[in-house]
This record gives structure tokens, C-alpha cells and sequence, in this order.
């Protein structure tokens, strides 16, 4: 199960943002709505975990990682597919079922 | 360029101190902060009154800050300064210090980075080290930077064709400028490139020689007039250009440069001196791709060259090259915490004061030394970087 991304959006100005923020990074605006936003975005790198200090993920080690640049702007950290392995590869990126972002590549 | 900062005029720089660095403590970082101190005021030949300012750097401590050591050591200084700015501490708590002096708000000043390591804290550290971090790193496994500069590494390396062996050569040199350094945990263990190498993957493309092993101790210096470095027969360093920048160029996706870049004409401008007369460098060496973007944005190569520089230039201390890290840095001495932000410029105040704990340079005249501290999301924010001089007699 996979569910759209909610991001953070500026009311006055539009900018989006993530991680989330108590104020917008461009004009400081308090107002901030979460939206749904779409996932597509460009791989800029990505790496394979195979220590982890977080005992939970001990034992699903390699954890493979991507940092992507969304269309929308923010760049996130998401559990990686094990084909995306090119820099400037499109991906699509989603809400999984533990709340983590998850990329794969772009259908 | 904004208006030229004023000079550091009078100000000098003495007694560098190293406590430890030992891979796990059963002290807390009070005891290492009270030993540095001690060696502080030995080294100077002060009485602990004479201690009028404090700069403490700690991750360690909590729920203590630098304000609670004032009772713990017993002091009772009239400028305090609490800096939680990981790799750019010392730096950022010498450009402070030196101004209080220069405006008479102290007169001698202890600046100290003090952390202990016991086993499992390093998890606590790194679970909560931020906000950002704890809500979209820490919950991706990811705990402590390594997945954030394995991301870095590999970006850097495919966008201008470095490779593991170039890194290996700068890890290696460290190792080197390590072995006479009674201070450097990993002094007695050569690391050869095929070693390097072959070494057990952490992060990919991060192996275990790129990585730094979190250890306790601590780091100090002094910063107090020129006059009263002379009157006490101190030999120091004096500062030449300082800077600092934070949170730069956050609108580059993946980091390939710092805020030294953007700093690094006003640094040049306040010394009147550029790379070329700079006897040494001494960078943060979280990982060695930050060490060599470090080099890049100090001015000593041109950007994107980084691959040829590690193949052309020695980076020992009698190499003929660069000397880099001169004490092995923390590749080869361990991370203590705070004490990594302080570690390279103390080497440097040690060269350049001809009290270098390991391998010497001949006639050190210039060094510079860079910072780069604190990973809030998916990089580190805080940078600052200073041209040190030998002081006359």
C-alpha cells in the first residue's frame, strides 16, 4: 500500500517545504497547509546502509537509500528501489505503509 | 564583498592541549573539560583566577552547559560562551574570544572542546541530534551522518570523476602524518592503500577508512593579548583573517562546495596572503570528501579538480607537498566529539608555535585551518575558516 505525499505548502507564497518547518523558509508566512503533492522527482544519489546504529534495521541490512530532488522543490531522503542506481534517473516518490517515503522508478 | 572586518590586532593564540583521546571513558565530559583546563593554566604558567573568559564546546554534557562547569570547575569568568557548533567550535569560539579581548571584556579566555564516549551514547546522540534529522534521516536507519556524506561522496565523485583510490591517498597521508603523534589513537596502526581498499563497506561508497571513530577527550587553547603572551615568555599564533558562514548555498541540491567558498575572498583580503603562501592546511575530515572540498574552496586547486591534486600533491608533512592534517587528524586520532571542531587548529597553533606533538614542519610561517560542523538534515551547516601566523618573539 501506497499513499500520495502530503508536503508542506506556503499559503502566501506557495513555496513547499520538507522536513516540515514552523514557518515558511522563504517569506517566514505562518500560515502552511499540508497538500498532496505529486512524487516525481530526479535521483541525485543514493547509497546502500550496511551498518545501522538503529537496532530495528539491523536485521534488513543493506538498507538502500535515495536522496531525490522532487519536481516540487525539497529534496528527501526515501527507501530506494534496487534499480535506481544512475544519477539524474526520473523517479516517482510515495508514502508507504510505515509512513516512510519510498522511491521507485518512474512508470 | 561587505566592508573588511577589523583586524585581529594584538590578539594571540597559545597553549595548546590535547586530553586523550581514548576509544571509550568511564568520565563524563566535566572530568575531560577540568583536565584540559588544568593543562590549560599549567602550560601558561596562570593561576586559574587569571581565567577571566570561558568558551566551551560539548555534546556530551547534558544536562550541563558551559555555565554549569563554571561551578564545576570553580571558576568565575565575566565572558562565557557556550558554542554548540560541532566541527566549526573552535574556530567560531576563537574569533569570539579574540574580539573580547580586543575589546577588554576579558582578558585571558580558555577555549575548550570536551566530550567523553561510552558505549551505546553515540546512538542517543545521533537519534535526536536535530529535528530534521529525526523525523526524515534517523527514521530511514540512517542514524549519524554517514548516509548523508555516502550521499554526498558518491555525487561528488561521479560529477568530477574522483575515485576511491584518490581518497585513499589523502587517508593514507594522514596516517602517516599520525605515527609520531603521542595524541593519535590509530598512530600505531599503518594503513596501506591496498588496505584502504579492501576495507568493509559502512555506506557504500563509504568503507570503514573513510569513517571516523567516535572516542572521548578533549582540546583547549588560550587567547589573550600579544603583551601578555610575551610578558609570560609564551610562544603563539596570531590570526591573521577569520571567517564564518552558515547554512550557504542551500539552494545546491547535493553539496559539491561550502561556505568557504563564499567566505574565502574576505579571508584572503583580511591576511593579505593567498593559498600559495600557506605552508599547511588543516581541514575537517569528517570525511575525506569534505577535507577535499575544503582544499577546493580554500583556493588550492580549481574547482573540479580534485582528482589530479590527490594524485599530484603529497599531503604528508615532509612530503614536498601540502602538509594536510598535519596531526593525523581526526581520520587517525579519533572524533571526541566537540574536540574534532577543535583539533585542527590547535595542531595548527602547535606548528606554528614549534610544539608540534607529532611530525614538525620546517619553518611553518602560514597555515589555514576550516571548520564544518553540525549535519541538521543532509548536510552540515556551519563553516568558518582562519590564516594563523607565527608570532614574533
Amino acid at each position: 500500500m501506497t499513499a500520495p505525499l502530503m508536503l508542506q505548502h506556503c499559503a502566501e507564497c506557495g513555496a513547499v517545504q520538507y522536513p516540515r518547518r514552523e514557518a515558511c523558509m522563504r517569506c517566514l508566512s505562518p500560515d502552511l497547509q499540508w497538500r498532496e503533492t505529486p512524487g516525481g522527482g530526479t535521483l541525485l544519489s543514493h547509497t546502500a546502509l550496511h551498518v545501522s546504529v538503529d537496532a530495528k534495521w539491523q536485521d534488513r541490512l543493506p538498507v538502500r537509500l535515495a536522496l531525490v530532488r522532487l519536481d516540487a522543490g525539497p529534496v528527501v531522503y526515501a527507501l530506494a528501489a534496487e534499480d535506481l542506481t544512475r544519477r539524474g534517473m526520473r523517479v516517482t516518490v510515495t508514502r508507504g505503509d510505515d509512513d516512510l517515503l519510498q522511491a521507485g522508478r518512474e512508470e | 564583498m561587505a566592508r573588511r572586518p577589523a583586524a585581529y590586532d594584538g590578539v594571540a593564540l597559545v597553549a595548546p592541549v590535547t586530553i586523550g583521546y581514548e576509544k571509550t571513558s568511564e568520565h563524563g565530559a566535566a572530568w575531560f573539560a577540568g583536565a584540559a583546563l588544568r593543562a590549560l593554566i599549567r602550560k601558561a604558567g596562570i593561576a586559574k583566577e587569571d581565567v577571566d573568559g570561558f568558551a566551551l564546546s560539548s555534546f556530551t554534557l547534558a544536562p550541563d552547559t558551559a555555565v554549569a562547569m563554571t561551578a564545576h570547575l570553580g571558576i568565575s569568568p565575566r565572558w562565557l560562551e557556550d558554542i554548540p557548533l560541532g566541527g566549526a567550535s573552535g574556530l567560531v569560539a576563537m574569533r569570539r574570544a579574540a574580539r573580547a579581548v580586543q575589546a577588554g571584556d576579558a582578558e585571558i579566555v580558555a577555549c575548550i572542546a570536551a566530550d567523553t564516549s561510552r558505549p551505546g551514547a553515540f546512538r542517543d546522540l545521533v537519534a535526536n541530534f536535530s529535528v530534521f534529522s529525526r523525523e526524515a534521516v534517523y527514521p530511514y536507519g540512517a542514524g549519524g551522518p554517514n548516509a548523508v556524506f555516502a550521499m554526498i561522496t558518491r555525487n561528488y565523485m561521479e560529477e568530477y570523476g574522483v575515485t576511491r583510490e584518490d581518497f585513499g591517498r589523502l587517508c593514507v597521508a594522514q596516517r602517516i602524518n599520525a605515527s609520531g603523534n603521542p595524541h593519535a589513537l590509530l598512530r600505531d596502526k599503518p594503513l596501506t592503500l591496498e588496505a584502504y581498499l579492501a576495507a568493509r563497506v559502512v555506506a557504500e561508497p563509504l568503507h570503514l577508512f573513510d569513517c571516523v571513530m567516535p572516542c572521548a577527550g578533549a582540546d583547549g587553547f588560550l587567547v589573550m593579548s600579544i603583551e601578555r603572551a610575551r610578558s609570560l615568555g609564551l610562544p603563539y599564533a596570531v590570526i591573521k583573517g577569520a571567517v564564518e558562514r552558515h547554512n550557504a548555498y542551500a539552494e545546491d541540491p547535493v553539496p559539491t562546495r561550502g561556505g568557504w567558498a563564499m567566505e574565502r575572498a574576505s579571508l584572503y583580503d583580511q591576511a593579505g596572503l593567498g593559498p600559495e603562501d600557506m605552508d599547511f592546511v588543516e581541514t575537517y575530515d569528517d570525511y575525506p570528501v569534505i577535507s577535499l572540498m575544503q582544499i577546493e574552496d580554500l583556493g588550492f586547486f580549481p574547482k573540479g579538480e580534485g582528482a589530479r591534486f590527490l594524485r599530484e600533491t603529497p599531503l604528508t608533512v615532509n612530503g614536498g607537498g601540502l602538509p594536510h592534517n598535519t596531526s593525523g587528524g581526526q581520520l587517525s586520532m579519533g572524533q571526541a566529539g566537540a574536540a574534532g571542531g577543535y583539533l585542527g587548529l590547535v595542531e595548527a597553533i602547535r606548528q606554528l608555535t614549534g610544539q608540534a606533538a607529532g611530525a614538525a614542519i620546517e619553518n611553518a610561517r602560514h597555515g589555514v585551518v576550516s571548520g564544518y560542523g553540525m549535519v541538521i538534515y543532509d548536510r552540515c551547516l556551519c563553516t568558518a575558516a582562519a590564516v594563523l601566523g607565527r608570532g614574533e618573539p
